[in-house]
């Protein structure tokens, strides 16, 4: 009995340790290409605990499989790349509606690419000085007051978002991630 | 050993607790005009799968572990309608009038008398080459009287094959030259839950008649059946044990059946069968299997630049109907294989090595 204790304890430090490290090498804000940004992004994804214990991974990596699509679409210069951001930013609406189907439990994990999909958004946004930013917020108020069970207004401020994202992707890892670390 | 006993043990789980949660269609309540209809629509989705599926069968034989001879032949008798639903010979009327029925339909499509009638021939089959059509008469072979699909199966093995049919009450008597092909079989199927799925259980590949109005062309159509048949060639894992009571279940043969595991309740049985086994592909064997499809859709003419759509698709709408992604990983590895492959065509039939070669280029 001792011994499954200690098998057990050795196994969540060992994949603690692996998660505070890997948050640490990666920082998906320097990048300004969709490729690199979303290659990044899924790879914290991926690495972290949330997802490996997901019995949702089957549609995140949905999500991650369409923003390879448009990824390639990048490279291949069939697509822009602000154009894709664009995309990949409305891809918030469908993972809200897809985490509504799931279940609350479902919404927190499926949340993290929303929430990813929003930060990437709001890096197009703030480079760019886009004026259609409406709809992002709307979005991501209505993403965020879900998971979080509040009716809270979202202050339109894309620094301010973006932080909020930062702090939803916290709570559902249960870790500060390096997707806030430029905004709050 | 300890797989088989298990995979044994979960099978009888399984099969005995399946039933009660299956969700099923009483077709007894179908009207003549919806037997009908429905088995018009399952004559078209058949005859589209086997058409594909036979140029695939007929291409890559060569490559197959097993093969076997074909016309490329649909048929039905009264005796195989009889058979399916299990009725006896007088009882015209029993199962709701089910059998009586499927009979009166089978009279409107395609005339059907007390002999074995030609429901579909497929594309570049003998058959067709040999002059066949649709509403033939298959009267005998080599001499032999052919009263239903088992007595007809019984003398298929020949490989040059005398066939005497009658057409418009003409008397034809055809020499045909029996194909050898993959033996494995591709099969549409109706689902009650409007279910985007595909899999393969032993020598059979489904498709849900869902996925394939999902499809917007053959070509799609192509990569999704070669990707199923790469994972047969590849001898990837598959539902054995139990495939003869999933066959059953799902190769409905264009009958409609009373029984509880009836037409679409049938494969929501068996789709959750596989489902509860957790067969999956592993995600090396999936990355393989999407090479070779790419390369395979190719050699069979098709484009894979219009195929792989279907994939870029699926991922873009995430359907809540789909259970692809709990029978295979479908990921950005996927995605990258599929677009790195499809601009890197091979042109030729593709080996282990190609893979692994291309995998270490593409850094996947």
């Amino acid at each position: 009995m001792k011994l499954a204790n200690i098998l057990v304890f050795l196994f969540l430090i060992s994949c603690a340790t692996q998660k505070v490290q890997e948050t640490q090498q990666e920082n998906c804000y320097q990048y300004t290409s969709f490729p690199e940004f979303h290659r990044c992004s899924e790879k914290v994804v991926k690495s972290s605990y949330s997802y490996r214990l997901s019995f949702e991974r089957d549609i995140i990596d949905q999500y991650f499989a369409f923003g390879e699509v448009l990824a390639l679409q990048v490279e291949k210069k069939t697509k822009d790349n602000i154009e894709v951001f664009e995309i990949w930013g409305d891809e918030l609406d469908k993972a809200v509606k897809q985490a509504e189907l799931r279940g609350q439990e479902a919404a927190e994990i499926t949340i993290i690419t929303a929430a990813i999909a929003v930060t990437a958004y709001i890096i197009y946004k703030e480079s760019r000085r886009i004026k259609e930013f409406k709809k992002l917020e709307n979005s991501a108020s209505s993403a965020v007051n879900k998971v979080a069970g509040t009716t809270t207004s979202y202050t339109p401020n894309s620094g301010v978002a973006a932080c909020r994202v930062g702090l939803l992707i916290n709570r559902v890892q249960g870790t500060r991630n390096n997707l806030m670390n430029n905004w709050c | 050993m300890k797989r088989v006993i298990l995979y044994s043990l979960y099978l009888l789980f399984v099969f005995s607790c399946a039933p009660q949660t299956t969700s099923t269609v009483n077709v007894s309540y179908l009207s003549q005009t919806e037997i009908e209809e429905n088995i018009r629509k399952e004559l078209n989705l058949d005859l589209k799968i086997k058409n594909i599926g036979y140029k695939i069968q007929k291409t890559f034989v060569e490559k197959c572990p097993s093969k076997k001879l074909d016309l490329g032949l649909m048929t039905i008798s009264q005796q195989d309608i009889r058979g399916e639903i299990g009725a006896t010979l007088g009882n015209i009327t029993s199962f709701g009038g089910l059998l009586e029925k499927n009979i009166n339909a089978y009279k409107k499509i395609v005339n059907l008398n007390d002999n074995t009638k030609v429901i579909g021939v497929i594309k570049n089959s003998s058959a067709e080459k040999a002059g066949i059509v649709f509403g033939d008469e298959i009267l005998e072979i080599n001499s032999t009287k052919i009263s239903s699909r088992s007595n007809f199966e019984d003398i298929y093995d020949g490989n040059d094959l005398k066939i005497k049919t009658r057409r418009n009450e003409k008397i034809i008597e055809l020499n045909i030259k029996n194909n050898l092909i993959c033996n494995i079989e591709f099969e549409a199927f109706q689902t009650n839950t409007p279910n985007l799925t595909f899999f393969r259980s032993g020598n059979t590949i489904f498709v849900s008649e869902n996925l394939m109005n999902y499809l917007k062309t053959d070509d799609e159509l192509v990569m999704v059946l070669t990707n199923e048949f790469s994972h047969y060639l590849n001898d990837s894992s598959t539902l054995v044990a139990g495939t003869n009571r999933l066959n059953q279940t799902l190769q409905i043969t264009q009958i409609l059946t009373p029984w509880n595991l009836s037409l679409a309740g049938a494969s929501d049985f068996s789709n959750d069968v596989i489902k509860k086994l957790g067969i999956r592909y592993s995600a090396e064997e999936e990355s393989y299997a999407d090479y070779m499809s790419v390369n395979l859709t190719n050699l069979l003419g098709y484009s894979s630049d219009k195929a792989k759509i279907f994939w870029e698709r699926l991922v873009k709408d995430k359907p809540t109907d789909s259970t692809i992604p709990e029978f295979r990983p479908v990921d950005s590895k996927k995605i990258r294989v599929i677009t790195y492959s499809n601009d890197e065509k091979l042109n030729r039939f593709p080996t282990k090595e190609d893979y692994e070669n291309f995998m270490k280029k593409f850094k996947i």
